[in-house]
């Protein structure tokens, strides 16, 4: 058990380090409280950190869901190499470790002016610094035909849970000789590499046990994450199992029927599937709209030194819900911005200058269970833009020992060991 | 007690850091702050048995050789080199150091 003289003990230096309180709490209201929204990598981390950092301080995580599934790694469930609990993660240690107060509920209102936060069951929370990681809500009909109802035929799994399930039930079913159709979403969206891992780790298991099956992806691009690299990969492991068609090719699906499990392209070409995954255009999670921090394209534009938002004081907003590029939307920049949020959140708290901010992303993809690839980047600010280090970063190279690939698989699944171990647990974990 | 040895370490290893400078409002790069993406794939137990090894508490000639290897390039790196071409020498430097004090 872990007590706050245990805590202060064990941050030495920083425990003799004067905190000067902030104005706004200099008014004897105690103890400094800060309300994060949502339990994944992005609220998950801040929500710990802030703790970490300074422990005196309320830190209470909305999150509707005893359970979080994450995205990534959600391929490997979908291509029967993984069991679905594995990619979930609780909030016992959150809880317990660090002292995270953990509400499941559903934030539904945001009052900026009053400060506080609403929730489903009418319960009203006040905040001195409120994060929210709401992650990606649908742009339910931004794509003809594509609502909720439709998602229940056709799965779009780019929120991890029941439409995980759901997609990894109709590929069990699907036919021999069955065709999967993955429909990609033009940018920008969650995961960028996402949809094409997904089509590989699919593509091996087909090549198993559905070998005259094939996969046909319908992109509204002409170019996406790691792309040569993915191709060859394709290729190498699967030889023509996988047709990419990308948007020069008519690949962008306009219209999805799908209770016919069909799908209508720009100029008019219509493919039938035995299994129909559409990935639909995205926008910031509806809390972040409701608290009126997104833009007119949906998304929210943040001061990169603190993932502030930038038209709402104390709102910090982090994970695929911001605009941070060049930064992708992914699970590592998520976790990475909410510790500089949350080390931002507690100098301001303090009274103290925000830190100069520092990230790295990281993006694992499989090819197949063996065949890993990466892209990376590290992070800075400079004139207050979020930039990409020169010289830093980039895809594996292209000619790669067989070892290469094996390794930067192995690395994959001891990645998302650490991070998740790093997000919501303490504990080390098979 | 023994889970949030490396976290608490962490923190207190950026503000020891900070605490070397003149002043800590003057100390505007937090090691804590720069080194901390690297446990989200090399661990923030500070026992970790990852197929990615820990960083609490190995020496810090070992740790800044190796990442000064990364950045020149080692053939045998997979994506360190990529990111340890990310930061400068002083970088790479307070990182080395920060992962080396704390305590196992």
């Amino acid at each position: 058990m872990i007590t706050r003289r245990n805590l202060l003990a064990g941050l030495g230096a920083a425990a003799l380090a004067p905190a000067i309180a902030a104005p706004a709490l200099a008014k004897g209201k105690g103890a400094a409280r800060v309300v994060v929204v949502g339990g994944g990598f992005g609220g998950a981390t801040a929500a710990k950190y802030i703790k970490v950092r300074a422990p005196e301080i309320n830190v209470t995580l909305i999150e509707p869901s005893p359970r979080f599934y994450t995205c990534p790694f959600s391929n490997l469930y979908l291509a029967g190499l993984r069991d679905f609990e594995t990619i979930g993660h609780g909030y016992d240690e959150l809880k317990k470790v660090y002292g995270v107060k953990v509400v499941r509920d559903f934030a539904q209102e945001v009052d900026p002016a009053a400060k506080t936060v609403k929730l489903k069951s009418g319960e009203k929370l006040s905040y001195d610094k409120l994060v929210l990681s709401p992650g990606i809500d649908f742009n339910w009909n931004g794509l003809q035909g594509y609502d909720e109802a439709a998602s229940l035929l056709a799965p779009h799994s780019w929120k991890a849970g029941d439409q995980t399930r759901l997609l990894r039930k109709q590929l069990e079913a699907l036919d021999d000789g069955g065709v999967f159709i993955l429909v990609a979403p033009a940018d920008p969206y969650r995961c960028p590499p996402g949809p094409y891992e997904r089509a590989g780790l699919i593509a091996s298991y087909l090549k198993a046990k559905k070998p005259k099956s094939k996969i046909l992806i319908l992109d509204s691009k002409d170019a996406f994450s790691k792309q040569g690299l993915f191709l060859a990969g394709w290729k190498q492991e699967y030889g023509d199992l996988i047709e990419w068609v990308p948007l020069s090719k008519d690949g962008k699906v306009v219209k999805v029927d799908a209770k016919s499990l069909t799908v209508e392209t720009e100029f008019g070409t219509t493919h039938k599937a035995g299994v129909l995954n559409v990935i639909p255009p995205q926008k910031a999670g509806l809390i972040a709209e409701r608290a009126g921090v997104t833009n007119k394209a949906g998304w929210v534009p943040i001061k990169p030194e603190t993932f502030e938002s930038q038209q709402v004081a104390d709102i910090h907003v982090v994970g695929d819900a911001t605009i941070a590029a060049p930064m992708p939307k992914s699970g590592f920049c998520a976790n990475a911005q909410g510790k500089v949020a949350a080390a931002a959140i507690v100098a301001s708290l303090q009274g103290r200058t925000t830190p100069n901010p520092s990230w790295v992303n990281t993006c694992y993809s499989l090819i197949g269970p063996e065949y890993g690839i990466t892209v990376a980047g590290v992070y800075k600010v400079a004139d207050g833009k979020i930039i990409s280090v020169d010289g830093s970063g980039g895809v594996s190279p292209a000619a790669a020992a067989p070892d290469f690939r094996k390794r930067e698989a192995l690395y994959a699944n001891a990645w998302y060991q650490a991070i998740t171990n790093d997000t919501w647990g303490t504990a080390l974990r098979a | 007690m023994r889970y949030l040895g490396l976290i608490a370490g962490l923190m207190a290893g950026g503000m020891f850091f900070a605490c070397t400078q003149p002043t800590l409002a003057q100390a505007e790069t937090d090691v804590s702050v720069l080194a901390g993406t690297c446990t989200n794939c090399h661990g923030s137990n500070k026992n970790w048995k990852g197929v990615i090894p820990g960083l609490a508490g190995r020496p810090e000639p070992i740790l800044l050789g190796l990442l000064k290897s990364y950045k020149a390039g080692d053939p045998n790196a997979t994506v360190m080199s990529r990111i340890a071409r990310g930061y400068s020498e002083d970088d790479l430097q307070a990182i080395a150091n920060y992962y080396s004090k704390i305590k196992k």
